[in-house]
């Protein structure tokens, strides 16, 4: 017990955080800009006629075109952060207006995207703004110290996030077969010098292997302080190859700044005495002190349960029978990156059992193409789809409309084979964490986590 | 820490190998030849099909000319002879949807189905269209409206030349006259296009939504599916909602929407497995490519191409015992003809996930982020 206050009293200057925190709001801001540069809040958040929806937010409806003030103020919320102006107001906001964003639609669920929302939660409860930012020259008070367990509990998180999605790479697919990069890799045969590289077989299983051994051993050589450079090196190599490799976005950016949480202190000491000889900056009047909160108990209590929570959630999918990467049973949330190459195709039948009416639907017209693609290999949002047509068809006439599915989805590069029960009435299912016992189980078996 | 540097060294030396490798010309062995596959299909098989289509549309201008010169029952039967033949070419073209073809709605002007008559018999009567920019006018032209002007506006051949004979006889010669040099100037600038466009067009071949083999892919697929399984089988039919018999192709020609049908299918083979347009031999394909994909990444999905051609074949079959006039088939025995439709879709699925998948061929309309 006494060991554990002794760690939560320990102090540390602060430097890493406010790096963190500037490079944060700026990717962020970036980030806000690109969706809007790329006419994605227009194309993924207003246009389609229906939103896929978490299981249990429901209620978050999408705002149409006041989605762009949404952006708007997730855009200016991260700018704030980048200051450190009035920074817990504008982390709480950006958290929430984000969250809000990835709410509308589960189409565009991206694991880093729950990787902001996770962080911008934990970084309410975390001084940040304890040096370099605005409210220091607002408040007159700058901190020379934070609490080492602050720090720490960002390093866990990554080190969750890197440790986990090594884990789900061990796997047949993954090591054994070099699937799916084997595709990706052969399919990126236009690229300079790699590309040729790309067509030869060692090089998949080269890949497969070394991502697996990257993502389980570079959070232990990010806290080694005699392999932390090299670590850096290699997370700069690794992220920027699959930038280049891969339409991921952000990602590959947001990893390489979140590895530099690793770094000491004395370490950024060189970035910011430059920023210190900036005049504008120097001021007498700032009073330097320790930093305690009054809500120190609370905060340790809540990010506790959050990296306890995050720590077993991703297991989740260990309570479902059947194959994972096939029923996608406990699948999102748990760090499984770049693990799965799955093309659907997928159509729905509508008969009014008590009419003759019947109908096959035509997916484009109530679905984007983007929506359509997601749609087409994900048992929840076929059940939800399903669903919605059940809906819209019962206001249309049909009495007692039925909804059977005929979808077939091919996975890593297996032939396709059917994907639901096409004797099924889907508006008999309901979406529950129950095991979905209409999804046709694979016909075949992916070994390992 | 020395061991991790030397470690960086031997990864950092690895990538360099393979850039030592590339200098030399027998890495292309190592890879696929795209290039080789554009300069296939463009030139054995999507260009000689224009060319081939062109030509046909200029016998049939010849044999309208004779015929509107001459209208005897003699000079009609070749005049339809030829309609038919051009059209069996189309069968041939229209899945090229692709650069001007896609930019000038060469295929919506020249197969939209069914035609719209009360459309055409207005156009007709005021002799003053635009076939070129109205897009409502798009169904009052091509093979659809020439099929209602050769055996719509009555109900047999002597009655279809005493209208043509009639007072106002020349406003419907007129306007075949326009429907026929609407689609000469339409397909003068498509071949046009392919002559200044070709070199660009199989040096495009990068994996990006915009290179020239995705979005020739897409559109074969897309044509696959909706031109030829949706149009012809599955909307007539009442796959998607009721029955339109009066949506066949040639719906007033009647007994070839089967032989219409079955020429498309063969184009759409033809251009899976490579086939020369003018001698039939095979080249390179994504018959190919999928092989040599399954192949190189030791997939087990071993038969993937054969399974498609099994499906194309198969549906041949399917095909092949249907009645020459849809329309018969779908009054007499619509079962079998929702059966036809089946077959066609298992094509469907094969095309869209599994070949999609091993090609990783960048699919055109979505645009996001993955991870």
């Amino acid at each position: 017990m006494n060991n554990i206050k002794n760690y939560l009293n320990q102090k540390i200057r602060p430097e890493p955080l406010a790096f963190l925190r500037i490079g944060f709001g700026l990717l962020m801001l970036f980030s806000m800009i690109r969706f809007y540069y790329n006419g994605w809040i227009e194309s993924i958040y207003i246009e389609p006629f229906m939103h896929f929806k978490y299981y249990g937010f429901e209620w978050v409806k999408s705002l149409g075109h006041y989605n762009y003030l949404l952006f708007i103020i997730c855009g200016v919320s991260s700018l704030f952060v980048a200051l450190g102006y009035k920074y817990r107001f504008s982390i709480f906001v950006f958290f929430i207006s984000f969250t809000y964003i990835e709410l509308i639609d589960k189409t565009t669920y991206l694991n880093h995207y729950y990787f902001i929302s996770v962080v911008s939660f934990l970084f309410i409860f975390l001084p940040l703004n304890a040096k370099y930012s605005l409210d220091n020259y607002l408040n007159k008070k700058a901190f020379l110290s934070v609490p080492k367990w602050n720090i720490d509990a960002i390093k866990l998180f990554v080190f969750i996030v890197y440790f986990y999605a090594g884990l789900a790479k061990i796997n047949s697919d993954w090591l054994l077969q070099a699937a799916p990069l084997s595709l990706w890799l052969t399919s990126n045969y236009d690229l300079p010098i790699l590309g040729d590289l790309f067509q030869k077989s060692w090089v998949h299983y080269f890949f497969s292997w070394g991502g697996m051994l990257y993502d389980l051993l570079i959070p232990f050589f990010l806290i080694i302080n005699r392999t932390r450079i090299f670590a850096f090196l290699l997370v700069i190599l690794f992220h920027v190859m699959t930038a280049i490799l891969f339409p991921i976005g952000m990602f590959p950016y947001i990893m390489i700044l979140f590895a530099t949480i690793f770094f000491s202190s004395n370490q950024f000491q060189k970035i910011f005495k430059a920023f210190e000889s900036i005049k504008f900056l120097k001021t007498k009047d700032i009073w330097y002190q320790d930093y305690n909160s009054k809500f120190q108990k609370i905060n340790v209590l809540i990010i506790s349960i959050l990296l306890f929570v995050q720590i077993l959630f991703p297991f989740r999918s260990l309570m479902y029978s059947g194959e994972l990467f096939w029923n996608e049973e406990g699948y999102r949330f748990s760090w499984r990156v770049m693990l799965i190459e799955k093309m659907g195709y997928t159509t729905f039948r509508v008969i009014d059992s008590q009419s003759d009416k019947r109908i096959l639907v035509e997916n484009s017209n109530f679905l984007t193409d983007f929506q359509i693609k997601q749609m087409s290999f994900q048992p929840d949002m076929i059940l939800e789809y399903a669903h919605f047509l059940g809906d819209y068809y019962k206001k249309r006439g049909f009495i007692e409309p039925k909804v059977f599915v005929d979808s077939y989805v091919t996975l890593n590069g297996r032939e396709s084979q059917r994907f639901i029960d096409n004797n099924v009435n889907l508006l008999e299912e309901k979406e529950s964490f129950k095991k979905k016992n209409w999804i046709i189980p694979l016909k075949d078996e992916i070994k390992g986590i | 820490m020395k061991k991790i540097y030397l470690f960086l060294i031997i990864v950092i030396g690895l990538s360099s190998c393979g850039g030592g490798d590339s200098n030399q010309p027998s890495i292309t062995n190592d890879g696929y030849d795209r290039g080789a596959l554009l300069v296939n299909l463009t030139d054995n098989i999507i260009i000689p099909s224009i060319n081939q289509f062109s030509n046909e549309l200029s016998d049939l201008n010849q044999s309208f000319q004779t015929f509107s010169s001459d209208l005897t029952q003699n000079n009609l039967m070749d005049l339809r002879k030829k309609w038919l033949d051009a059209y069996i070419s189309w069968q041939y073209v229209e899945m090229f949807n692709i650069g001007k073809a896609e930019e000038m709605y060469y295929f919506q002007k020249t197969n939209i189905y069914p035609t719209n008559t009360a459309r055409i018999e207005l156009n007709v009567e005021s002799a003053t269209f635009d076939l070129e920019n109205n897009s409502n006018n798009f169904s009052a032209q091509g093979f659809p409206a020439i099929d209602y002007m050769l055996y719509g506006i009555e109900s047999d051949s002597n009655m279809v030349i005493t209208k043509y004979q009639s007072v106002d006889g020349y406003k419907y010669t007129n306007y075949l006259s326009s429907l026929i040099n609407q689609m000469i100037s339409n397909t003068d600038q498509i071949i046009n296009y392919w002559q200044t466009e070709r070199d660009d067009f199989v040096s495009s071949t990068a994996n990006t939504a915009t290179s020239s083999l995705n979005k020739l892919t897409n559109d074969f697929i897309y044509y696959y599916e909706k031109g030829f399984r949706a149009n012809k089988i599955g909307i007539p039919g009442g796959v998607f909602s009721s029955v339109y018999t009066d949506k066949v192709e040639a719906y007033y020609r009647k007994n070839i929407s089967k032989k219409l049908a079955i020429e498309a299918l063969k184009a759409v083979k033809a251009f899976y497995n490579g086939e020369s347009f003018v001698d039939g031999t095979s080249g390179e394909s994504l018959k190919t490519y999928i092989d040599f994909i399954v192949s190189k990444n030791n997939l087990s999905n071993i038969y993937l191409s054969q399974q498609i051609n099994d499906k194309f074949n198969n549906s041949e079959q399917m095909l092949l015992q249907l009645n020459d006039n849809f329309v018969e088939q779908i009054n007499g025995n619509l079962l079998q003809f929702l059966y036809t439709y089946d077959a066609i879709q298992e094509g469907v699925v094969k095309l869209k996930t599994d070949m999609l998948s091993v090609l990783s061929i960048a699919v055109d309309y979505v645009d996001a982020d993955g991870d």
